[in-house]
């Protein structure tokens, strides 16, 4: 038994890709790679929740149509370890190759966009070697998180976040199957807190359906909060006043304690910084400091220390 | 605290040979000797680490078997007319009514080579004494005392096990009423490497002016001690070097590894430094690291004066507003449990992964908060466990999800 048919997300995933949202130029386009029988190597970018791996699975659905189980693999390519792994699997791949329908498998990469470079480098000749038996679909949520030469290997493909209207839709469609009331202005507040995230739209609707099988505006309030740990913009408040040890430690207990890549904290303070007030000439130098923290953490240097500068600025008044 | 207090090494020194713990072996050998003792009889060492119980041993034995003790330690021997006018009249001891006497030379290592009139005198001793001579060193094997060595009966002792010293420990806690937790007392004893004494002055350190004391906290009051003095001194030659120069030299001579002298600038830094420096400060820290990182993957070990001169001059850019507050790496202190953590995370992750299609990331992000919300949930949870058919999972899940649900939502 999974523990899929748990969480709605996971239920109610689209199969085929006729069932995906939105997202039509994407669909279209592999639905005609599905037609000649051949898939270029692909590389899927958006945030979360938008349908990456949705479409990634679909797409192997359709095309196996049903068989896909030995055809296809999915792996998780953040830390250092997934390379040699993956060089594994796709030699395990090469030696097996399919002998009926279609002659190559599919190696699907989630977050590959926290791969170090190296990694994306090791990678890189991967994909050559074994381009004959092996198509990959490489899932980021940034672009320019992927190294420029695996990018050129790669057909590209954007998902942007999902729009209030087809949040809506996917909401619907769940609510309805699992038999769910809903009142209009419960669906707006998670369609808000949602910010075209399809993924976290759906998890706030069944952590705030609870055992009721209807959702209020209150009982979604309830739940927002908790999903969504306001943590990261506390990290900031506690840095603007000053306060950089403290700061710190909430930096250290999101690495650490909660384990959050270092990719989604600096996106999140990214998100936060933009929206947070303060003096224009400050924001400069605190995005500044961004920047390069992101830089030098995806060259594999320590999260915890790159992020700090960043908090650092946020501590410096301006004279 | 009041002056005239005892300190608990005092206050729990052992009265009697069953109070002393561990080396047995060693008592038995003692007392045997002491009881078979005869004029011709040579004179006998206890050797060991320190805080063994040597001198205790001695002590304790004298007073069971009716001896009264003359004592010397090592700075007494180097006085001729201590060893003329005190021991040499004790040893030749004629007096009937007086009790009898066993002299003592503790910490007998001590003494150095050229005081060749000590060494001399004790020499002599040995072979004309009329009552016991008893020794004690911590390295029976030092150029100094060979000589002395052949002549003596020698009786090793050895460092006590955790679980005696964790035992005695425990007996002093409840005499003094605190309550102790076992993995704190572990510690202690772990860390004493088999020095009873040190063991107890840690103890009281942690207990003296509180009843309770959790892991975490004791590790961070012992680990100050542990900590070599030199980082300490490095850290604060580098603090108020004169120039940029000084400072990096400090830095690159210092003993600890060039990783751990970043975790030691990194801690520190903003504990001395003024907030409005904090930025320039870091910018360098942030630098050393990423360079660090270059320099130990292509073995660049030429440039790493740079990484010293970045972390010097994290130091360097504004006076200290505060002399003497470092402390010990955050870092360095959870590394273990942090990676306990992280190992807990992957294993109950690589369950939920396959199944639900996400990455890491995605995981701790969004995955996690969820459980955790829907655990709240009897029924929720009872479905989740009975699809884990491994008893080890359902720890984890119990452990990462509902006991920080508890913890959260109670
Ligand atoms: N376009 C869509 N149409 C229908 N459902 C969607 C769509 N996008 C996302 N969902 C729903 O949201 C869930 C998460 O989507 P998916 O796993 O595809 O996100 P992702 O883009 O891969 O995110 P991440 O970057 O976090 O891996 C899916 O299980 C599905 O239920
Ligand atoms: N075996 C033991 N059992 C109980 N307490 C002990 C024991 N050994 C040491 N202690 C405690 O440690 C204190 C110091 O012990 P002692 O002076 O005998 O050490 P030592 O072996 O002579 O050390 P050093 O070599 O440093 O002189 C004692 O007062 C006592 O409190
Ligand atoms: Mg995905
Ligand atoms: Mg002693």
């Amino acid at each position: 038994m999974s523990v899929a048919d748990l969480l709605w997300v996971e239920k109610y995933r689209p199969r085929s890709l006729d069932e995906i949202i939105d997202r039509e130029e994407v669909v279209s386009r592999l639905k005609s790679f599905i037609k000649i029988g051949n898939v270029p190597n692909m590389l899927f970018v958006g945030p979360p929740g938008t349908g990456k791996t949705t479409a990634a699975l679909a797409l192997v659905n359709d095309l196996y149509q049903g068989s896909a189980s030995g055809r296809f693999l999915e792996l998780n390519a953040s830390d250092e370890r997934g390379i040699n792994t993956i060089r594994e699997v796709v030699k395990d791949f090469a030696r097996s190759r399919p002998s009926t329908g279609v002659p190559f498998k599919i190696l699907i990469l989630d977050e590959s966009d926290n791969m170090t470079q190296d990694a994306q480098q090791a990678l890189r000749r991967i994909m050559e070697r074994y381009a004959s038996v092996t198509r990959f679909i490489l899932l980021a949520n940034y672009q320019w998180g992927i190294i420029e030469p695996i990018q050129s290997r790669c057909a590209v493909f954007r998902f942007p976040p999902l729009s209030p209207t087809h949040i809506r839709e996917g909401l619907i469609r769940v609510l309805e199957k699992e038999g769910v009331s809903w009142s209009e202005e419960a669906l707006e507040e998670i369609i808000k807190a949602s910010r075209g995230d399809m993924r976290k739209a759906i998890n706030i609707a069944q952590s705030a359906s609870g055992g009721s099988k209807r959702l209020t505006k209150e009982s979604i309030l309830q739940v927002v909060g908790v999903l969504h740990p306001r943590e990261i913009r506390e990290m900031i408040n506690e840095a603007l006043n000053g306060d950089f040890v403290s700061a710190r430690k909430r930096l250290a207990k999101l690495l650490y304690d909660d384990g959050l890549s270092a990719n989604d904290i600096l996106r999140e303070m990214n998100n936060e910084l933009m929206s947070v007030e303060m003096d224009e000439r400050k924001r400069l130098q605190v995005v500044n400091a961004l920047g390069e923290a992101n830089f030098r953490v995806s060259m594999g240097a320590d999260a915890e220390i790159q992020i700090s500068t960043v908090l650092a600025a946020l501590v410096a008044d301006l004279k | 605290m009041n002056g005239s207090k005892l300190s608990w090494v005092e206050k729990y020194k052992p009265k009697t040979l069953d109070e002393i713990v561990g080396n047995d072996a060693a008592k038995k050998d003692f007392i045997d000797w002491l009881q078979r003792w005869d004029r011709r009889g040579k004179a006998a060492m206890l050797h060991g680490p320190p805080g063994v119980g040597k001198t205790v041993l001695v002590e304790v034995a004298a007073s069971t078997l009716g001896y009264r003790l003359i004592e010397t330690n090592a700075s007494d021997t180097r006085r001729e007319d201590y060893l003329e006018n005190v021991i040499k009249p004790a040893a030749f001891n004629r007096s009937l009514f007086s009790s009898r006497l066993m002299i003592f030379f503790d910490e007998i290592d001590g003494i150095s080579r050229e005081d060749s009139g000590a060494l001399n005198f004790i020499l002599e001793l040995i072979e004309s004494s009329r009552v016991p001579i008893v020794m004690a060193a911590n390295d029976p094997w030092s150029p100094n005392l060979f000589r002395i060595r052949d002549k003596v009966y020698m009786i090793p002792m050895h460092r006590i096990r955790v679980q005696s010293i964790v035992k005695r420990l425990r007996d002093i806690c409840r005499n003094e009423g605190v309550r102790c937790k076992q993995e704190v007392l572990m510690l202690i004893a772990g860390r004493s490497e088999g020095d009873m004494r040190a063991a107890i002055e840690d103890l009281e350190l942690l207990y003296s002016s509180r009843e309770d004391v959790d892991l975490e906290e004791a590790e961070k009051i012992l680990s100050y001690r542990n900590v070599e003095k030199n980082i300490f001194e490095t850290l604060r030659m580098v603090a108020f070097a004169p120039t940029l120069e000084k400072a990096s030299t400090s830095l690159s001579s210092s003993e600890e590894k060039p990783e751990d002298i970043l975790e030691w600038v990194f801690e520190n830094v903003p504990h001395v430094l003024p907030r409005q420096s904090l930025y320039r400060s870091l910018r360098y820290v942030a630098e050393a690291d990423a360079l660090f990182k270059q320099i130990s993957k292509n073995s660049l070990w030429r440039i790493l004066p740079c990484f010293y001169h970045k972390l010097a001059s994290a130091f360097l850019v504004a006076p200290q507003k505060n002399r003497a507050s470092f402390s010990f790496p955050t870092r360095m202190r959870e590394r273990f449990k942090r990676f306990q953590h992280e190992k807990n995370f992957r294993e109950l992750e690589s369950f939920f992964m396959k199944d639900l299609h996400v990455g890491r990331s995605t995981f701790r992000r969004d995955l996690i908060p969820l459980l955790r919300l829907l655990s709240k949930n009897e029924d929720f949870r009872r479905s989740m466990l009975n699809r884990m058919v491994d008893q080890h999972l359902k720890e984890l899940y119990s452990s990462v999800i509902l006991g920080e649900a508890r913890k959260r939502f109670s």
